[in-house]
């Protein structure tokens, strides 16, 4: 039975006792009102016809079997009684669960006690493969490549002729070509746009052999790789088909059709805009467009681990095409730069609605520092400006790289960071907290990078540094209760409701940056964080894969309040647990356990 | 002077929160001998400690079941771990399976102790062998919150061969014979939940014997159970 009816099952039932003797159905008495299930014991049924002559043959039923299926469902009582001619023990399930349970399982009658009994004990770790089995079957997006290929591919040699190709493109109704070794290995693809630049546009004579026109060692994805790899790969090389191997052999193609086929906006179609984007108000259009995007997937339930990390680098992509229109207009010849992003952006943990934490890093050769600041500034807030026009807001804490404070050279923010490492007051461990989640976005990626080593390098020896880390990410405890499940605020317009970022996603990208910098991690999103440093801290796989799950369910959640409550944005982190279905309270609850054990290991190793 | 100090100084800090969970606890009324068996609630409770000294051991988890109306409720059982000061010895984690660094990461006393509060209300608790339960559970629940529960226990050990007395006569069958007699799986003993559970349905028989034979009232149980022990001691 799976999984997830079992669970259901196993969470309406009750463990009745009859003693030898006892009638447990009786004609005379109402319909039945549950669902029986013999744990152990036997129960005879005399048939109807037994039950009026006298050489009866009684059926016995033992354990594993259940009854009475078809006076339950006709709510009528049962025929002939059933009588326990030993002492027994029987689950026992409402009948008004009964349909429910026919709806989730055709195979239910299948299961035994022995399964039921254990799972009760064992109901902690169901209920997270519960979850993950459901989200499973729900991401279309993590579905192989294999399972999305419907038809054999069209290929040709690289001896045919063009003019052969684009009659087969043109009968069979095909976006693309494919052209193949003597061993099914791909070497080339030709597709229906490359027909207007290379063939209509050139002039190209159709006699030319496709090997001449083709777009040679074409990018492919094994059989194996999820459908949002592709998306990926699709988003980031501005491609539209991609061959599929299975080792070296081609076995189809998988099209950004075939992967968004019910959304209206796609994710190349994106970010095709956003390259062609000339102007900010042109990237206005694709930010709402990402949005959209967003809310789409939420609908055809892709995970939260998917769409951050699809929605960061579409606006990764933006902010980019944001930097280089305006970088155009500036004189910065001769710099050398790099644009940092902080927070849930440099963290690729970027929901719906989300500030702008930015910053810039340089270079100042031969010049003062202040003199090279003076020429980038402009230019930052000038770009600060335009983001916040493309629908990411002014950061309130005024951490931008306009401020003169984050446009700061390498050796100035080497000082910074020292300092913050060396100093034990809050606000320098407020500010490591935001800034240590630093990335490049873009420019001259070898500045970061020199800075993340510098800083990884002195954070790994600073255990009076961790500690006090380690003290801030265990300030906030997850909201659960004694009395009630979950600890909702009790006053202010947050009433009766639980912040999901504050109370759920920040205490574990909290305590991730603290396990991160202890085991030397670099990576800056959390999930890679948590697993990376579990090789090194030796932390057990099932435990990291228990967090990080209950990480993206949270984050799930913030993304479904973000698109529902689209208009108060500052309610956005809001989640009344009321409003939640009985699974998915479950699953919050859980998960927010998950954070209490993250924390209390983190308190364990820090000996706070 | 320690042990003075320790007799009046030290009474547990609790939270706001936590006052206010032993407060709902202490609120309850107590349950009326009168209650028909079969319709009262049970708790059905098991520990694992780290050792059989109730005054030196201590207390690691704490499993129950519920029995309402005659049925075990599978839905609703309850398990905590109690935060341990140091794992217990190698030997002993083979017994329970809970391994060191669960009993580390283990719920703050207090808080697991009221949870413990939380889920029994007001019901009669029930285990086989269940001075020792009680002790272990009194002694931990002074510790963390200064105060033990008030529930009446029935010990099993004394009940089942009250109700089911053995045609061979022999007095005292442990645990694990009456789960033979009664033909009872433990999907894994050594577990508090698991033995919690196998307990309840040595209960539920327990019931169903005590009421075909007349006793059919908390405070008939509970004398049946004394009578039991005052035989057992003379």
């Amino acid at each position: 039975m799976e999984d997830a009816a079992l669970l259901f099952l196993a969470s309406h039932v009750a463990l009745g006792y009859y003693p030898k003797g006892t009638v447990i159905l009786d004609t005379e008495g109402p319909p039945p009102q549950a669902f029986h299930i013999i744990q152990r014991g036997t129960v005879q049924l005399l048939s109807f016809n037994a039950a009026h002559s006298d050489d009866a043959h009684p059926v016995h039923m033992g354990p594993g079997e259940c009854f009475s299926v078809s006076a339950m469902l006709e709510n009528r009582p049962v025929i002939a009684p059933y009588t326990a001619v030993a002492d027994t023990f029987c689950y026992e399930m409402p009948a008004e669960h009964f349909p429910e349970l026919l709806n989730r399982s055709p195979v239910f009658r299948e299961f035994t006690t022995e399964f039921l009994a254990s799972m009760l004990r064992e109901s902690r770790r169901l209920i997270q493969l519960n979850y993950n089995a459901a989200s499973g079957e729900q991401q279309t997006m993590s579905r192989t490549l294999r399972s999305l290929i419907t038809r054999q591919p069209v290929t040709c040699t690289a001896e045919t002729p063009l003019g052969d190709v684009l009659r087969t493109l043109q009968n069979r109704k095909i976006g693309s070509m494919l052209v193949t070794d003597g061993d099914e290995r791909p070497v080339g693809i030709f597709t229906r746009h490359d027909v207007l630049d290379r063939v209509a546009l050139s002039n190209c004579d159709l006699s030319k052999l496709i090997s001449e026109v083709m777009t040679p060692n074409p990018l492919t994805l094994p059989a194996e790789a999820s459908a949002y790899e592709a998306a990926l790969l699709i988003a980031d090389r501005g491609i539209r088909h991609i061959p599929v191997c299975d080792g070296h052999r081609l076995i189809g193609v998988v099209t950004e059709r075939d992967l968004f086929a019910l959304q209206r906006v796609s994710v190349r179609g994106i970010h095709r805009a956003i390259a062609d984007a000339r102007t900010i108000e042109d990237l206005k259009l694709t930010a709402a467009d990402i949005h959209r995007l967003a809310l789409t997937m939420l609908g055809q339930g892709v995970s939260a681990e998917h769409m951050t990390l699809i929605i960061s680098t579409l606006n990764d992509a933006l902010v980019r095409q944001v930097l280089q229109i305006e970088a155009s207009r500036f004189d910065l010849k001769g710099l050398s730069w790099s644009w940092l992003a902080f927070g849930s952006e440099g963290r690729f943990e970027q929901t719906i609605s989300t500030d702008q934490d930015n910053g810039l890093i340089f270079d100042c050769g031969s010049d003062t520092p202040d003199a090279v600041r003076s020429r980038l500034l402009p230019f930052a807030q000038v770009v600060n400006r335009a983001l916040d026009a493309c629908g990411f807001p002014l950061c309130k804490g005024n951490i931008m790289a306009g401020n003169p404070h984050w446009c700061l050279s390498v050796e100035e923010w080497r000082e910074r960071f020292d300092h913050w490492l060396a100093n034990t007051d809050p606000q320098a461990l407020l500010r490591a907290v935001i800034f240590f989640d630093f990335r490049n976005l873009y420019g001259d990626e070898s500045l970061t990078d020199s800075l993340r080593r510098h800083l990884s390098e002195s954070a790994i020896g600073n255990s009076r540094f961790q500690r006090q880390l380690a003290q801030y990410a265990l300030e906030n405890k997850p909201p659960l209760g004694l009395i009630s499940d979950f600890i909702t605020e009790d006053e202010g317009e947050g009433r009766g409701t639980i912040d999901l970022k504050k109370a759920g996603a920040r205490l574990f990208t909290d305590a991730a940056r603290v396990l991160s910098l202890a085991a030397g991690v670099t990576h800056t999103n959390t999930v890679q964080r948590l697993r990376q440093a579990a090789t090194t801290l030796k932390m057990p796989a099932g435990e990291v894969n228990a967090v990080v799950e209950a990480f993206y369910f949270i984050q799930t959640l913030r993304l479904r309040g973000q698109m529902a409550q689209d208009s108060e944005l500052k309610q956005s982190n809001r989640l009344d647990p009321a409003t939640l279905n009985e699974v998915d309270r479950r699953i919050l609850k859980e998960s927010l356990k998950q954070l209490r054990k993250l924390q209390s290991r983190l308190a364990l190793d820090y000996q706070l | 002077m320690n042990w003075l100090r320790r007799l009046f100084l030290r009474k547990p800090a609790l939270t706001l929160e936590q006052s206010l969970a032993l407060a709902a606890y202490r609120s309850n009324a107590p349950i009326a001998g009168a209650m028909p068996l079969d319709k009262l609630r049970f708790v059905v409770a098991d520990v694992e400690t780290t050792g059989l000294n109730p005054f030196s051991d201590q207390l690691i988890s704490i499993g129950a079941v519920e029995i309402v109306g005659g049925r075990i409720r599978l839905d609703t059982g309850f398990e905590v771990v109690f935060r341990q000061s140091q794992a217990s010895a190698n030997a002993n984690i083979l017994v329970h399976g809970i391994d060191g660094t669960t009993q580390l990461c283990g719920m703050e006393p207090a808080a697991a102790t009221l949870q413990f509060l939380e889920y029994i209300s007001n019901a009669p608790l029930v285990g086989f062998h269940s001075d020792f339960d009680r002790l272990m559970i009194d002694r931990a629940a002074n510790r963390a919150i200064g105060f033990s529960p008030s529930n009446p226990w029935l010990d099993l050990a004394f009940l089942a061969p009250a109700t089911m007395p053995d045609p061979e006569r022999k007095l005292q069958l442990g645990f694990d014979e009456w789960m033979d007699r009664l033909g009872i799986v433990n999907q894994a003993r050594h577990n508090a939940l698991a033995d919690a559970l196998a307990t309840a349905q040595v209960l539920q028989v327990v019931l169903a014997s005590a009421i075909s034979q007349g006793v059919t009232t908390l405070a008939g149980l509970i004398r049946l159970e004394q009578d039991q022990r005052w035989l057992r001691h003379h």
